[in-house]
This record gives C-alpha cells, sequence and structure tokens, in this order.
C-alpha cells in the first residue's frame, strides 16, 4: 500500500476537516458540519500565522489520515504555565477507514499513524517556528485525550502507539488538570 | 416582560467535535435534542442569542470564565447561560425556554 504524507495548505483543508467528520457516522448533524466550517475558517488564519498545521496521509489520492499540531503558546492556561518553553502540541492523530470491528478502522494497524507522526518529528527538526522567536521546537507534547479522555478502551493502544514513535512519559510536565499522563518527545538529542 | 436568554459557547476552533460537544454532548437532553445538530436551531426559533467563543482565539476568555477546561484536551468545550444579563444554570435557562416554547 503506497502511502503520500503531505503538508496541509491551503488547497487541501477540506480534506484535513472531513476525515474525521465524515466517517464519524453523525455527520449529518448540523451543527457538526458548522463545526467544521469553524475549523475550516481557524486553519486559514493559522496558515498565515503559524505555517502549516497538520500532516495529511493519502491512499491513492485519498486523505485517510492526519496528526495536527500547534505550538503551545495558542492555547489557554499553557500560554502562561509553558510560556517559555518552545512545544508544539499535538491535538490530534487519526488514521480512519470504514469500521472492521469494535472501534478498529480499515486503515489503522498499518503503520499509517507512525509515518505521519515521524513526519511531523522530521519536519520540526528543521522548521523554524515564529512563535518560539524563530527557533526551532524542543519537545512535542501530546496531552490528555491520549491518557485519560476519549475512549477508555482505545487509550493503552494510544499509548503504546506514542511510546512506540519515541515518546515518553513526563510525570513532572504542567498540567492544569492535576491529571497528569503527558507524554513528550525530546527534540533536542 | 419578554425575557432575554443567551448562551455562550466555548469550543476549541481546531475541533469539530468540541463545537459539537459544546452544543450537543454538555447539554444534550432527551427532550430537547436527540443529535445536538437541532438544538442550535431550536434555540434561535425562540429567539435565543447565542455567542461563540474559538477558545484558540480568545484564550483571556477561557482564562476568565473557563478555566477548568483542560486545554490539552481539544474535544472540550465550556457553556455559560444567561437570563436578562444575569448569569444562571442550564437547568434554570432550559425550565424558562421550556415555559416560553409551551406558549408558542
Amino acid at each position: 500500500m503506497e502511502i503520500e504524507i503531505r503538508d496541509l495548505g491551503h488547497e487541501n483543508i477540506d480534506d484535513l476537516v472531513n476525515i474525521c467528520v465524515s466517517q464519524s457516522g453523525v455527520a449529518h448533524a448540523e451543527t457538526l458540519k458548522e463545526g467544521s466550517l469553524r475549523k475550516r475558517v481557524w486553519i486559514e488564519k493559522v496558515l498565515e500565522t503559524f505555517g502549516s498545521c497538520a500532516k495529511i496521509a493519502y491512499v491513492k489520492g485519498e486523505p485517510i489520515g492526519f496528526v495536527e499540531f500547534y505550538p503551545v503558546q495558542m492555547f489557554p492556561i499553557l500560554r502562561h504555565m509553558l510560556k517559555d518553553r518552545k512545544i508544539i502540541l499535538i491535538t490530534c492523530v487519526f488514521v480512519g477507514g470504514k469500521r472492521t470491528k469494535g472501534l478498529q478502522r480499515e486503515f489503522q494497524g498499518r503503520g499509517i499513524g507512525s509515518k505521519l507522526v515521524q513526519a511531523l518529528i522530521k519536519d520540526l527538526e528543521q522548521r523554524r517556528i515564529p512563535y518560539f522567536d524563530d527557533e526551532k521546537a524542543e519537545e512535542i507534547a501530546i496531552g490528555s485525550w491520549c491518557s485519560h479522555t476519549g475512549f477508555p478502551e482505545a487509550l493503552p493502544r494510544f499509548r503504546k502507539f506514542f511510546f512506540k514513535n519515541g515518546f515518553v512519559e513526563a510525570p513532572d510536565f504542567p498540567d492544569p488538570t492535576g491529571k497528569g499522563g503527558i507524554l513528550i518527545y525530546n527534540l533536542v538529542k | 416582560m419578554k425575557i432575554r436568554a443567551k448562551v455562550e459557547i466555548y469550543h476549541f476552533g481546531c475541533c469539530p467535535w468540541s463545537y459539537f460537544f459544546a452544543y450537543g454532548g454538555g447539554f444534550l437532553d432527551k427532550e430537547w435534542t436527540k443529535t445536538g445538530g437541532d438544538f442550535k436551531e431550536e434555540l434561535e426559533k425562540l429567539g435565543v442569542e447565542i455567542v461563540e467563543i474559538n477558545l484558540l482565539e480568545s484564550p483571556e476568555l477561557a482564562e476568565k470564565y473557563a478555566s477548568h477546561i483542560d486545554p490539552y484536551n481539544p474535544f472540550s468545550s465550556h457553556k455559560r447561560f444567561f437570563l436578562n444579563g444575569k448569569e444562571v444554570s442550564k437547568e434554570e435557562l432550559f425550565a424558562e425556554l421550556s415555559v416560553s416554547k409551551e406558549s408558542h
């Protein structure tokens, strides 16, 4: 299976926005559609201020997964707690396709998520970030949705996935919720 | 006296689900909506003012009014409810809207 990873740009915003929503089973909900429109508007702005904030995986030209990320300074509360740190926060990694069994989907478990995350790591090792005074990011963080949010049965799989990709637990990492479980990848080796 | 009702929706602009859950997940109830998708329209029909706030564009508002929010979780959201300019609970707003709905 040939997988192509492309950076998010103005030309493929709809690919990013549609991947998770279109396969949800509640895509008909008007509010979800409106949420997609809001995301589109937001992404257009981010492309101007931060640059590409996602990488999208394509199989035979069809978008089937993505990793999305932002400087931590964009986030409420964290912008104060982590203001001097050059951290990129992953907000979502998703690989889709039709459901096969339970939460599993047809393109999951085929290394596509890892390709996305590895492409992000490679990118951030080179990229200078306007939010960090044009310096490079030093860490990638992944927050609560891989440790205590979302489907409980999927959490061990999420954590295993990130460990496999070089992330480690960061028990002392600032977390305003007090729940912990943040994982980080150190870009400065 | 005509009731002025307002709902403030705080959502993460990077996540359509945050927006969806803000309208549906948090104050979804059996009587009002089945998918969350109809709730906004219902509120609008009843003349409820809706203010939407992208937490990533207005982080200071999140820090002021939604400081409990999990900033690591882009699915999360927050709501505030107002009647005649006074912040009220979700239940109070629903009760008032139910009276209004019955009289329509």
